[in-house]
């Protein structure tokens, strides 16, 4: 059944736009001390920059099809070091996973519901991803796609009142005030946070059909998360004015408080945040999923069942015992800058020389 | 199919059984605050904070009370801005809910010495919206609070908050909300400025005349009198240095390019015997421009004014306006908004040395280069000795609907 | 080891006279007749048995005319209303036997084309006893629908449906001549799905006038039908059709496959067939679609789907439906199309706020107070002060009893009728308010939801909506705003993964086709191309 999944264009589409968008959504402020001005210029590109590793993993299944990166692996290097890599795998993703919980839930207890557990949340969250993991990918590829067009019309609707009052153009441009320095650090920085996808696509490469041929979905999908996020911190600059934005710590939540239409429109953080909660859900299932289906590769789908509730275990007990926003910002910014980029670059070059390696002896068997 | 189904219900059993609820509040539990207070005494260093919530009656079977018939109150008296909200926690039956808040009143006092404490709690509590209007109040902000007028119609929030939205009809004064007033302390060479409140109480009337007081916590106090909104408050960093007027705040709004509907009279066109001519300013707007000259920033502002002419009836000259009256009007109304951006140029620059106007701003948006390596730090000390162009270009556009004076016969 | 001892042998007769060998041959030969005899006695009785429990409808006819009156007697019984008649035709040559069920037979029919031209007919002396029937049924029954049978079973079938028996003496083949008449409706308007511009012709009971209706419609050699008959007691008349060419034929493949695995024993209506060959019978959402209207099977089976009728229900349902289908009204079809495209939007809007109505209060009122607006804020809260339920409590409390007075409302006959509607809706609503039980806005809210959840197409999604907005109601009264974006996501998730019958309950919006999406949320111009999914093979609608 597993092989048998083909994704179609706009699952692909929609699946790399929510992979991206997972902690970059709050740990952006990090950069803004830096590019200031320009950060959603350095937003822009700097998840443009992660398009020539996605690309570089749809031609590595080229010729593997219907096998994600690390059944490649393990066909040219052996079990151990795949299982050593997977293992590696599935602690990134449980770390992306318990940094996402912790914001989200911290965004809803600072804003909606300051005295609810957080526990409770969590386990809510962590409930909904198993019960959607549990279920074919197919199926899931199809409520990404509904809960990520929600999700964006939420947010065009809820912004499109802002305009005019509430948008300011002094406070963009001048575009560049900082140095460029300053600027690339942030790109850098950017490019990091949104590698996650490339974390989702290293499994993901298996359920698409002739990824090398394919290749362009997951680059318009990268493009468009680029397009909507860059101008999603284009808006909120506008509105809040650089030097407040940088402190906030949920994004356009903070931005969408300050709608007022009329006396009778209000409060539109409420649905903003429900593109929040959309996006939460989404990254907690996939992380969940690649965490398993990495874990039932390393235990020979022993009773998948039980690992994959041993994986939301394994996300949710962390994620109660960090239990502080500081934390896991302090966590996120740590894994984009230093750990998940270099990581999936390192999967990348072992699995290209495995690839490499098999066709030389592919072709000196052939003679 | 039927595994799908458990987890379900499995969901659903959770959600139902987990004694759950926890931000589970009734609306008629929570305390509906629309206005606050906020003062501070600089001798015994002690925080007051009013609040002005309804009094929720319950209803009598059978006849619909829409709008509550009473608006309490209340003020409590502590060492620290959050000790005095938990002092009145105490004393309010229901849970503070803060997200009506239509109005913060900032008393002079408070406004001088201990601003970054009830900014900052504004800045981080989410559930006060942000879109609150701040007013500096000459005086105590529980004065202002508790003035209600005599028929009770309307709290003194809904008072202070229409009379703020209509003080653009004026010119007056503003509108500045939570976040404005945090983009502009936060914003380099942009200084704070607040609508100015000030009530008045009626004659003949004993203050305090309800209300009674228990260990510094005051409730249903009442004061018969009237708000008035009008003038500006400037603060330098967080800290209030001066009260502008009417007409400096006007100046202010010039140069700022707020959007003002003002009424100005001139001096009389013509002769002697003429009298004076009234405008009706439908529209504005400024350019602000910043030259580096020698080092020495050169600020050039240019106002753009539309007005409509609203009266001209007596006075010699033809029946119609010539073109030259025309240009005759408007000269005499540049003048006129030229005496008020002066005046608020004199104030604010060299009276009170704080940039309210925004230049340094406009200064970081040409050279932000400069701006962030030179001149944000020393602005304090150039600011008052930077010599400031105006230039203000007023039109006026129609006479209203007649084209030809009245003539009495 | 012991030597054994030689055993002494000595005639045992000498002691037991019983033990002589002529008087054991002597009883060995009785024992043996006795065995044959019973052997024979024990054939006898099997074949008697045999006889006995071989189904009457294996059994042949017999020659005699008495006797298969007898045994149909046995079968059926005579109070069935069973007419019996003998008669002596084709000029007293043959004997011949009528039978028939009074209720269901056009006795018309068979007294003046049956038995009159058989009496009034006159045969050759020398024509031989096996032709006869031929020559009968060739030249004196005037009925065309005819068959020969010989087995009891299909004779006693045939009798149940209507058809008369005709039995020869002395031949085992009868003939079976259609004769079938019942009574039936006539065709009226459409009581549950009422339209303004479109016809008004709906499904009566009976499978061949509704056939009728459908053929009509479509008068063309493409479209198939095919019989099935399902049902042990109730023998229910299954008719699939479907479009040849237009439709997909993997997806008529399946449906006949799963209508011939039906194993039941009575089949009640339309809704039983559905439910026993749908994908996913578990789901709130119907993955199929059950009209009253011919026009609506005529437009489904054009756009490539197969629909199925039966006998004995004025229904008729077509599948494979998505979810945007059940909106879909055939007077989107008759006004102009902007018209119909608006009153799509509305309907689609109304279906939202009845799922979402309800739990958005709630959470509004007692999570997330923030986003009520000010002025609407004293009212609520004046309108709770002193009701002793909380909100969550209150609604669902209302939102049952109305569905209760709902429920009512639709038994209660006639005027009665009325009455008691507007006594439950104003009175009741009005004394809870006025006594303090329930606040007003919550009436409000429930009764805005309640009513436009009718104003979807079809009955059906209407209850489902009930029933996720009971689901929503629960959990965002647990958890205000946070629960129901949980809720929509899971009801996301259940959507995306139902089929029916192989095509994506979600389509086309998901998969996305963007040449149908002309015809899902709004209905722009004539639509050109059938849905790719459903119709693969001929996608043009146009000539051109």
């Amino acid at each position: 059944m597993l092989k048998n999944i083909k994704l179609t264009r706009e699952q692909v589409f929609f699946l790399v736009f929510i992979g991206t968008l997972g902690n970059i959504v709050y740990c952006h402020t990090w950069i803004d001390d830096e590019t200031d001005r320009a950060a959603w210029v350095a937003a822009f590109v700097g998840i443009l920059l992660v398009i020539p590793f996605a690309v570089w993993i749809m031609y590595l299944g080229k010729s593997h099809q219907g096998e994600t990166i690390f059944d490649i692996l393990e066909s040219g290097l052996g079990r151990f070091p795949c299982a050593v890599v997977s293992a590696i795998y599935i602690l990134i993703n449980i770390a992306v996973a318990v940094a996402m919980l912790n914001m989200f839930t911290q965004l809803l207890k600072a804003f909606f519901y300051p005295y609810t557990p957080v526990w409770v949340i969590m386990l809510f969250l962590v409930l909904m991803a198993v019960l959607f993991a549990n279920g074919s990918f197919k199926v899931f590829a199809r409520t990404v796609e509904l809960l990520s067009i929600l999700g964006l019309l939420n947010f065009i609707v809820s912004f499109s009142f802002a305009f005019p009052r509430y948008i300011h153009p002094k406070y963009v441009i001048p575009i560049f005030d900082t140095s460029l320095l300053g600027f690339i650090k942030g790109t850098v920085f950017m490019t990091g946070a949104a590698s996650e996808c490339l974390l989702l696509l290293l499994v993901m490469v298996s359920f698409i059909p002739d990824p090398a041929k394919h290749y362009l979905w997951v680059v318009k999908g990268l493009v468009f998360c680029a397009a909507v996020f860059s101008s999603a911190i284009l808006v909120i600059i506008a509105m809040l004015s650089p030097e407040v934005a940088k402190r906030i710590a949920f994004g356009a939540v903070n931005a969408a408080k300050l709608i007022e239409v009329g006396d009778f429109l209000h409060g539109l953080e409420l649905f903003v945040y429900g593109t929040y909660q959309f996006i939460a859900i989404g990254k907690t299932t996939i992380c969940l999923y690649c965490a398993w289906t990495a874990a039932k590769k390393m235990f020979n789908n022993w009773h998948p069942r039980v690992q994959l509730l041993l994986t939301a275990l394994l996300i949710f007990l962390p994620a109660v015992w960090l239990n502080s926003y500081i934390k896991a910002y302090q966590l996120a910014v740590l894994l984009s800058s230093y750990i998940i980029l270099p990581f999936c670059v390192v999967i990348l070059l072992l699995t290209s020389i495995t690839v490499l390696l098999k066709k030389k002896n592919a072709g000196s068997s052939s003679k | 199919m039927k595994k799908r189904l458990l987890l379900l219900l499995v969901y659903l059993a959770l959600a139902l059984t987990l004694p759950g609820c926890w931000d589970y509040v009734e609306y008629e539990n929570i305390t509906q605050v629309i206005g606050m207070g906020i003062d501070y005494d600089s001798k015994t260093q002690e925080t007051t904070i009013s609040i002005q919530f309804p009094a929720l009656k319950k209803r009598t079977g059978g006849s619909e009370t829409t709008a509550p018939s009473q608006w309490i109150v209340q003020s409590a008296t502590e060492k620290t801005f959050y000790g005095a909200l938990t002092k009145l926690q105490e004393t309010v039956p229901n849970r503070l809910f803060l997200g009506y808040l239509k109005v913060i009143i900032i008393g002079e006092e408070a406004a001088k010495y201990n601003l970054m404490d009830t900014i900052d709690y504004f800045d981080r509590t989410p559930s006060l919206r942000s879109s609150a209007n701040i007013v500096i109040a000459a005086g105590k902000a529980e004065d202002v609070l508790k003035t209600i007028r005599p028929d009770r119609g309307r709290p003194a929030s809904d008072e202070i908050h229409t009379l703020i939205h209509g003080s653009t009809e004026s010119g007056a004064a503003y509108p500045v909300t939570v976040n404005d007033f945090i983009q502009m302390l936060a914003i380099g060479g942009w200084e704070a400025t607040a609508p100015r409140v000030s009530s008045v109480a009626a004659k003949a009337q004993q203050e305090d005349t309800k209300g009674g007081t228990q260990e510094s916590i005051r409730a249903n106090e009442e004061r018969i009198g009237s708000q008035r909104v009008a003038g500006l408050a400037a603060f330098k960093g967080d800290k209030f240095v001066g009260w502008l007027n009417e007409k400096e705040s006007m100046g202010v709004g010039w140069i700022t390019g707020k959007k003002m509907h003002a009424y100005k009279v001139s001096e009389p066109a013509g002769g002697v015997g003429a009298e004076e001519l009234y405008y009706h300013v439908t529209d504005s707007n400024s350019k602000i421009k910043v030259r580096l000259v020698n080092g020495l920033p050169i600020i050039d502002v240019d106002v753009k004014v539309v007005a409509d002419l609203k009266k001209y009836s007596r006075g010699e000259g033809a029946d119609f306006l010539s073109a030259e009256a025309v240009s005759d009007a408007e000269k005499k109304l540049t003048d006129n908004i030229r005496s008020d951006i002066d005046a608020a140029l004199i104030r604010g620059q060299k009276e009170l040395n704080t940039d309210i106007f925004g230049f340094g701003f406009a200064f970081f948006r040409e050279y932000p280069g400069l701006w962030q390596d030179k001149y944000e730090a020393q602005w304090a000390n150039i600011f008052p000795c930077i010599p400031i162009n105006v230039t203000v270009h007023a039109k006026v556009i129609n006479t209203g609907s007649n084209i030809s004076k009245l003539i009495i016969r | 080891m012991k030597k054994r001892k030689a055993p002494c042998i000595k005639k045992l007769s000498a002691q037991m006279p019983e033990a002589s060998l002529s008087h054991a041959r002597k009883s060995l030969d009785a024992l043996k007749q006795l065995t044959s005899e019973s052997v024979a006695i024990a054939d006898g009785m099997h074949q008697i048995i045999q006889k006995l429990m071989s189904p009457w409808q294996e059994q042949n006819i017999f020659l005699a005319i008495d006797e298969n009156f007898r045994l149909l007697t046995d079968i059926i019984g005579d109070d069935i209303g069973l007419i019996k008649g003998k008669h002596a035709i084709l000029g007293g040559k043959v004997q011949a036997g009528v039978v028939y069920i009074e209720s269901i037979t056009d006795e018309e029919l068979v007294s003046s084309q049956v038995i009159e031209p058989l009496l009034l007919g006159k045969v050759d002396l020398n024509t031989r006893q096996e032709a006869v029937l031929e020559l009968i049924q060739s030249k004196f029954i005037y009925v065309p629908n005819t068959k020969n049978s010989s087995r009891m079973g299909e004779i006693v079938e045939s009798l149940l449906s209507g058809d008369t028996v005709l039995f020869i003496n002395g031949l085992n083949t009868a003939l079976i001549i259609g004769s079938g008449k019942i009574v039936k409706r006539s065709i009226e308007k459409p009581e549950n799905e009422g339209t303004v511009l479109a016809s008004l012709e709906s499904f009566i009971e009976d499978l061949d006038a509704n056939c009728s209706m459908v053929i009509k419609r479509l008068p063309t050699s493409a479209l198939r039908f095919e019989t099935f008959t399902k049902g042990v007691l109730s023998r229910t008349k299954i008719k699939l059709l479907w479009i040849d060419g237009s439709s997909n034929a993997k997806i008529v493949e399946e449906a006949r496959s799963r209508i011939t695995q039906i194993n039941i024993d009575n089949i009640d209506g339309i809704g039983v067939l559905a439910e026993l060959i749908e994908d996913n019978p578990w789901s709130i959402f119907p993955q199929y679609r059950q009209t009253q209207r011919p026009d609506v099977v005529a437009k489904a089976l054009a756009d490539g789907h197969f629909a199925v009728l039966c006998s004995n229900s004025p229904f008729a349902f077509f599948a494979p439906t998505s979810l945007w289908d059940n909106f879909k009204t055939m007077d989107d079809y008759a006004e102009r199309s902007s018209s119909a495209s608006y009153l799509r939007i509305a309907r689609y809007m109304a279906f939202l706020m009845s799922i979402l109505l309800s739990p958005l209060y709630l959470s509004f009122v007692t999570f997330n107070q923030i986003i009520v607006p000010p002025s609407l804020a004293a009212n609520i809260a004046t309108g709770r002060e002193g009701v002793p339920f909380p909100s969550g409590v209150e609604l669902l409390l209302l939102t049952f009893g109305i569905t209760v007075i709902r429920e009512g409302a639709l038994r209660i006959t006639g005027s009665v009728g009325y009455f008691i509607g507007t006594l439950a809706a104003v009175v009741i609503g009005q004394a809870t308010v006025a006594a303090g039980y329930v606040s007003a806005s919550i009436i409000i809210v429930v009764a805005v939801a309640e009513i436009s959840a009718f104003a979807i197409a079809t009955t059906t999604l209407v209850y489902t909506s009930r029933l996720i907005n009971y689901f929503f109601v629960i959990l965002s009264s647990v958890f205000g705003i946070f629960g129901l974006i949980n809720g929509i996501a899971i009801i996301f998730w259940h959507l995306a993964s139902l089929e029916s019958f192989g095509v994506p309950y979600l389509y086309p919006v998901i998969p996305f086709d963007l040449a149908a999406m002309k015809d899902t949320f709004l209905r722009i111009g004539v639509l050109k191309k059938r849905l790719r999914i459903l119709a693969p093979g001929n996608r043009t609608r146009t000539d051109k």
